[in-house]
């Protein structure tokens, strides 16, 4: 089977990664054998501390190089700076950003399109906690309204909905110990995952 | 101090051909097993001596753990092909160095080859070995230094005595003990760095209170003992903690070579050792060629330059990789190293 190597941030973003590039190969729709690497941060490729990243791609120039990594603000900017590597670093790869390839956001904008619809109210209660918390004044805070919690904070606070309150049951929040071929709390199947599905069907068939 | 800055080589043990660019102060060379670091090290160690016809029998017979013998000379050979002539090309801060080994024969006669199934075929048997070098730098020379098995079963050498090597190198290999180094050390008491080795020996371990040399070998006095212990009989860690500081730390020696720098040494010496190395190397700007296939080692590496930045500088990481008949190198820099640490990448093959 073919190699592919896949670069993505964070240890939530490679268990994403991993498990649904696993369904895929199930369903006979990606004939490439997968190495997902986390590389720590969208700019750590580019940079000193990359090279070992940039050797594995160079090492796999016969194969396919996959980079999903985050918009975040300006998911433009960032294609640009990132496309830049192939020129700097003479290295070849197909870029994918989260949460579908052409807005702002992250792998938890996208985790939060894919939650089970069966567990819709909770994130619909976070929604609220937030709209309340934007609303709040503490006096002694330089601005004084509170803090919006990232989004990361809502994938966890979901998650601990969902799960019960055993030391096992917590190591499943965390970003290492997630499961998303647990269809109680995801749906790989969601719309919200189709850009990802097709971006990887056009490069791994 | 001499570096090597670039070194090619061709039908040389197992590499057809290998070109490696960019060589700094320390490079670590990791890969597979048998993917030629070895076969890499000797290349580099033969290139500084190319006017001794010695070197290249020394380095198989450590090998072969054996005494010197020309029947082995075949191994030099890529695929023992006697008509491939191993051949390397260094730039040694802008002096260039070739360095050809061309096998001599007799001929006798065989008996019945099986093979060819025909009596009386002619055999090559290989009897001697000519090193042909010539360097081009401030000084131009083309010579020839030989060594030939006579029909009485010594071996004898002819030097080129018009060239004079101007590089002194140490190779220390897994196959060969760290010896008494008992000149060495006295290089460096003549020196007044007596202290200097004292302090690295006591980074590997701080109950070593003093280092004697007598007339039958170095001595270690340590605090918790009353009388002095034998370099000998004091372990095969600190013995080769010991021998690499002594090397690293005489001012004479340019380059040294060390292969698999973690056999004999406990993880907890690792990082002990690095800063001993590469201290010597900014403090004497040396150079140094390490194998390695030990992962601890690696990040013992990568710890060291957490603590000095500066170091990242002068580290170069060689991971050597086969591709069919080809061996493709991936460099990395300390700044890569700390990277691939941070992150799990594996990076010894």
């Amino acid at each position: 089977m073919k190699k592919a190597e896949l670069f993505v941030e964070g240890k939530s973003d490679k268990l994403l990664v991993e498990q649904y590039c696993g369904k895929l190969l199930k369903e006979q729709l990606i004939n490439y054998e997968v190495e997902v690497h986390c590389t720590g941060g969208w700019h750590v490729i580019g940079s000193p501390q990359g090279e070992s990243f940039r050797n594995i791609m160079k090492r796999n120039a016969a194969g396919k190089n996959l980079l999903i990594l985050d918009a975040d603000e300006q998911p433009s900017q960032r294609v640009a700076d990132i496309l830049q590597w192939k020129t700097l670093y003479q290295i070849d790869f197909e870029l994918f950003l989260f949460p579908d390839n052409q807005s702002c956001g992250a792998v938890e904008t996208l985790l939060e399109r894919i939650i089970n619809p069966a567990n819709q109210c909770v994130i619909d209660c976070w929604h609220q906690y937030e709209d309340a918390l934007s609303k709040q004044t503490i006096a002694w805070k330089v601005p004084p309204t509170p803090t919006c919690p990232s989004e990361k904070s809502k994938i966890y606070g979901y998650l601990e909905a969902l799960v019960g309150k055993s030391d096992s049951e917590k190591k499943k929040i965390k970003d290492e110990g997630r499961d998303f071929t647990n269809v109680q709390h995801w749906d790989l199947d969601s719309k919200g995952i189709l850009p990802l599905k097709e971006f990887l069907i056009s490069h791994l068939r | 101090m001499k570096h090597i800055n670039s070194i090619e080589i061709n039908n040389f043990r197992g590499i057809r051909r290998l070109e490696l660019k960019g060589l700094k102060p320390i490079t670590i060379f990791l890969g597979e097993n048998s993917v030629g670091k070895s076969t890499v090290l000797e290349s580099l160690f033969l290139v500084t001596g190319a006017s001794n016809p010695f070197m290249a029998l020394r380095i198989t017979s450590l090998r072969a753990h054996k005494a010197i013998s020309m029947e082995d000379a075949k191994y030099l050979f890529h695929d023992s092909d006697y008509s491939q002539i191993p051949s390397f090309s260094a730039d040694i801060d802008g002096e260039k160095r070739n360095l050809s080994l061309v096998p001599s024969f007799s001929m006798s006669e065989g008996i019945e080859s099986e093979r060819l199934g025909q009596m009386g075929n002619t055999q090559q048997t290989l009897t001697g070995l000519t090193c042909t070098f010539d360097v081009q730098g401030s000084i131009s020379y083309t010579g020839n230094s030989s060594i030939e098995r006579s029909e009485d079963g010594n071996i004898k050498h002819k030097i080129d005595e018009k060239y004079v090597e101007s590089l002194v190198t140490v190779s220390l290999s897994p196959y060969n003990s760290p010896g008494a180094l008992l000149n060495e050390y006295g290089e460096l008491i003549k020196m007044g760095r007596k202290e200097v080795i004292l302090t690295a020996l006591q980074l590997f371990d701080e109950r070593i209170s003093t280092i004697e040399a007598t007339q039958d070998g170095l001595y270690l006095g340590y605090d918790h003992l009353s009388t002095l212990v034998p370099l000998s009989m004091a372990g095969d860690g600190v013995q080769k903690y010991l021998s690499i500081a002594i090397h690293a730390f005489r001012p004479s020696v340019d380059i040294i070579f060390i292969d698999e720098i973690e056999n004999g040494l406990h993880f907890s010496a690792h990082k002990k050792l690095w800063k001993c190395i590469f201290l010597s190397a900014a403090e004497l700007k040396k150079q140094l060629f390490i194998s390695t296939h030990s992962q601890e080692t690696l990040k013992c590496l990568a710890s060291f330059m957490e603590e000095e930045e500066k170091m990242k500088d002068i580290l170069n990481i060689v991971t050597l990789t086969r591709e069919n008949d080809d061996i493709i190198p991936y460099s990395l820099s300390g700044y890569g190293l700390e990277g691939a640490m941070d992150n799990d990448v594996e990076i010894r093959k």
